[in-house]
């Protein structure tokens, strides 16, 4: 899927709209589905998103061509979701509002109802913890857990050194593991 | 017993261990590793199945649609006319040697002042390092004002803060050379302070504990560094910006 973005970062910096719309297509749902861990609600990550691209868009001058598209990418993206985190954090102190989760469990293919409860309970539970790490923790967390990267790709996206990005993501496993160990050893 | 700690076998379970074979061996060697591991893996696996919203069909062309008028709007992306490989870190490396240089020189040639002058006036040198080190008061004393205020009941995530004092470090002693070789020795005092609180700093744990954070308050207090950093930078940025010459000031002229 990469091969191409070269050429398409070139056109776009040369002002062809057409070739940063294929950029857009190609990365808007892996980013979408990054940020929408991240932040936790759809709307929010939607904001993430044109947010990151927007800025991609303005920044292409700055893109490294030895770099990948999709990294750099995921860079700004991640920026702009620590961002709206820590702004809903700040709004959320001075007026609480209710959380709308948006994290649900996966259901198995033919789930009793004990089951689904407690698949229930352990969504609810990494949703809080998720809520509980700073923005930071998260997004190392979400990129390794969830996205697939790696270590030294997160490293690069987050500007870390690698071994202060695996401390990231070990300390948001240690708060999951806090979170989880009861549930999990019920359930074995 | 065994060496292997949990962040290893974290690292293991993504697959990121540097020693798998070892790990693998040792797992099945020690119940009580398996056990840990085992652990881990369950809860792990678990996290893995909470889903998250998926993008809509057509996510790409849906929000294309929403971002061309403001692509449009933003009009064609700029040209980086310093080439595509040309890489930044080094820029900054090579403007921070020219100031060094330019403080040396200065330091070397500054021969009695010109009696003509009256009127305190900087050579160029001299203002560049004071626009330069003024700069990175402001940015210091950014990060002195997170280290006073933040919560201090709880543990904290430091790494960004770790980060920033290393850089800012790095900076300081350069800019403390070339103050010191202009003979800015007000300057060169607060630098020589600051390097110790920012190597503090940089090499908290990245997880900061409330007492680890007390004691670097305490340095803060005591120094009365933010305040010695405001005055300090307060007083560079008041300077004329007019009446450059060419030569050094005169040794009465200096921490002006």
């Amino acid at each position: 899927m990469e091969e191409r973005d070269p050429e398409l970062v070139e056109r776009a910096r040369d002002g062809d709209a057409l070739a940063f719309k294929e950029l857009v297509e190609r990365h808007g749902e892996t980013v979408f589905r990054a940020a929408v861990r991240v932040t936790g609600n759809r709307e929010a990550a939607e904001d993430v998103v044109q947010e990151a691209f927007l800025k991609a868009y303005r920044q292409l001058h700055r893109f490294d061509r030895r770099a990948r598209f999709g990294t750099w990418l995921y860079r700004i993206a991640m920026n702009c979701a620590i961002d709206q985190i820590r702004k809903e954090k700040r709004r959320a102190k001075s007026a609480p509002v209710a959380h709308v989760p948006s994290l649900e469990p996966i259901a198995s293919a033919s789930p009793g109802p004990e089951r689904l409860a407690r698949s229930a309970e352990i969504g609810a539970a990494v949703r809080e913890v998720l809520d509980e790490l700073s923005p930071r923790e998260r997004a190392a967390f979400v990129l390794r857990h969830y996205q697939g990267c790696s270590i030294a790709e997160i490293a690069e996206i987050l500007g870390l050194r690698t071994n202060a990005c695996k401390s990231t993501i070990f300390r948001a496993v240690q708060k999951l593991r806090v979170a989880l160990r009861p549930l999990v050893e019920e359930t074995s | 017993m065994t060496d292997i700690d949990d962040r290893e076998l974290m690292l293991h379970y993504y697959g990121e261990s540097e020693r798998p074979t070892e790990i693998d061996r040792e797992l099945e060697r020690s119940a009580e590793l398996r056990e840990r591991y085992r652990e881990l893996e369950s809860v792990l696996d678990a996290a893995a199945v909470v889903a998250a919203p998926e993008p809509e069909l057509e996510y790409g062309s849906r929000l294309w649609r929403k971002l061309e008028p403001r692509i449009a709007a933003a009009g064609r992306p700029r040209r980086d006319w310093l080439g595509p490989f040309f890489d930044r870190r080094w820029a900054a490396a090579a403007a921070a040697l020219l100031l060094l240089a330019i403080g040396v020189l200065a330091g070397r040639f500054s021969a009695p002042p010109a009696p003509e002058v009256t009127a305190p006036a900087m050579t160029a040198g001299q203002q560049i390092l004071r626009n330069t080190v003024a700069g990175h008061l402001q940015r210091t004393e950014i990060l002195l004002r997170e280290l006073a205020n933040g919560p201090s009941d709880v543990e904290l995530d430091f790494t960004v803060e770790r980060e920033l004092a290393a850089e800012l470090n790095r900076a300081n002693r350069l800019y403390r050379q070339a103050a010191r070789n202009q003979g800015h020795r007000r300057t060169v005092a607060l630098l020589d302070d600051l390097e110790l609180l920012l190597l503090e700093v940089a090499h908290a744990s990245d997880l900061i504990s409330p007492q680890e954070l007390a004691n670097i308050r305490r340095r803060l207090d005591e120094g009365d560094l933010l305040f010695k950093v405001q005055v300090v930078g307060a007083s560079l940025r008041r300077l004329p910006e007019a009446g450059i010459r060419t030569s050094a000031p005169s040794p009465t002229e200096k921490d002006a």
